[in-house]
């Protein structure tokens, strides 16, 4: 556990705002990341953000030190998502087309990026939940452990996510053989 | 396949195929990485599936989403004053007596419940004369407009009684709610003057926050 983490979860837990406004901007970028891989639509993650970290705000006093501060996070956030794209007529099915649209520019973009914007477009056509286990694991470096804390979920069932998404993925990438490795 | 695999038991494979994304992301303990390493110097597959994963992994990664800190924080601000109830602060005695209670809260504190005991107050003469509330008693009989604008605002705790006040004489608004257990009132201002109370207010340095409540005008 982080103990400026921790620390500043008791200070917020006591209405410390200073607090809450540093330990806001410390998560702001990985936790905006999180959400934006999530939900797949950028003007419900500020939305979503500010709704998680108001739980932070509420329940700072709940937080026992069971677990990671910021494991505690994520899943507050992770549920958060999903209960926002509850609301809405999921799926978004990823539109080919879009690697070639003007928002893309993709002559302004390396090789890679252009990989990134094909894999995230694969990974946009799973469930929230398999996004979920690929975000965690390969950007924010959680074991799977933290990840079936964060989800909620036994770990047997973190490793089977991410072994259909493995195996999803690469059933994708090698249909676009010529974009990819 | 090729007979190199067959080497391994079924078990072992699949456990190895099952930690190579932790593996690859250095995110298993060591008994665990270790097991993975032996497997991996005798199966061809699980070391092209690792050298694949961490092509994708990279790829995967990209760029980081740009985000507005200082306008997500600032809603964030917003959302807080509108709460009801700031968290349970632990070891905060119940009961305690007014002086002591009073002796405990900053200025600001102090300017709410004075802001708060007044409305208690206008309201109670109120409903004693039989008027109706807030609609009439609240308005000036020299209101040159007959629609008003709501706005909330926050002042900074360090600011007085006496500040606040000048403040809001000064911008023409008049205290409709407030304040909450988050230090923000509700305001109303006649709809003509409602900009020109907007810049007066977000001009001050005491004030930290004004913003007009939309689609709540009175009648």
């Amino acid at each position: 556990m982080s103990t400026d983490d921790a620390t500043l979860l008791q200070l917020i837990s006591a209405g410390d705002r200073r607090a809450f406004e540093a330990f806001y901007r410390a998560y702001l970028p990985r936790l905006g990341r999180f959400l934006q891989r999530m939900l797949r639509r950028p003007q419900m993650v500020e939305e979503v953000l500010n709704d998680a970290m108001l739980v932070v705000w509420r329940t700072a006093g709940n937080f026992k030190g069971q677990s990671k501060v910021s494991t505690w996070v994520y899943s507050i956030a992770y549920h958060k998502a999903l209960k926002a794209m509850s609301k809405l007529d999921d799926p978004v099915e990823w539109d080919p087309d879009l690697l070639e649209s003007e928002q893309l520019e993709p002559e302004r973009y390396l090789m890679q990026e252009q990989q990134t914007a094909l894999l995230w477009g694969i990974v946009d056509e799973m469930s929230a939940e398999h996004r979920a286990v690929i975000e965690l694991t390969y950007y924010h470096g959680y074991t799977y452990q933290e990840i079936a804390d964060i989800t909620g979920c036994p770990i047997n069932t973190v490793k089977t996510r991410m072994y259909h998404a493995r195996r999803r993925l690469e059933s994708k990438l090698s249909e676009r053989k010529q974009d990819f490795l | 396949m090729n007979g190199l695999v067959l080497r391994f038991t079924k078990s072992a494979h699949q456990t190895a195929q099952e930690l190579l994304p932790w593996y690859i992301t250095g995110a298993l303990a060591a008994d665990e990485t270790e097991t993975v390493d032996r497997h991996l110097q005798g199966c061809s597959i699980c070391r092209t599936d690792c050298d694949r994963m961490r092509i994708v992994r990279t790829a995967y990664v990209g760029r980081d989403v740009p985000l507005d800190p200082e306008r997500l924080m600032n809603n964030m601000r917003a959302r807080l004053m509108a709460e009801a109830a700031p968290p349970p602060k632990p070891g905060v005695r119940t009961g305690a007596g007014l002086a002591d209670f009073w002796s405990r809260h900053t200025g600001w504190m102090k300017l709410g419940l004075a802001l708060q005991f007044g409305v208690i107050l206008a309201l109670g003469w109120v409903i004693r004369t039989g008027t109706e509330p807030a609609r009439v008693e609240y308005r000036t009989l020299t209101s040159a407009s007959p629609t008003a604008g709501d706005l909330i605002v926050a002042f900074d705790p360090n600011t007085t009684l006496r500040e606040a006040t000048r403040i809001l004489r000064a911008s023409g608004a008049r205290v409709m709610q407030g304040p909450t257990a988050s230090n923000s009132y509700v305001l109303s201002v006649d709809r003509d003057r409602l900009p020109a109370a907007l810049v007066a207010l977000r001009a001050e340095p005491a004030v930290v926050l004004v913003e007009p409540l939309q689609g709540r005008s009175r009648p």
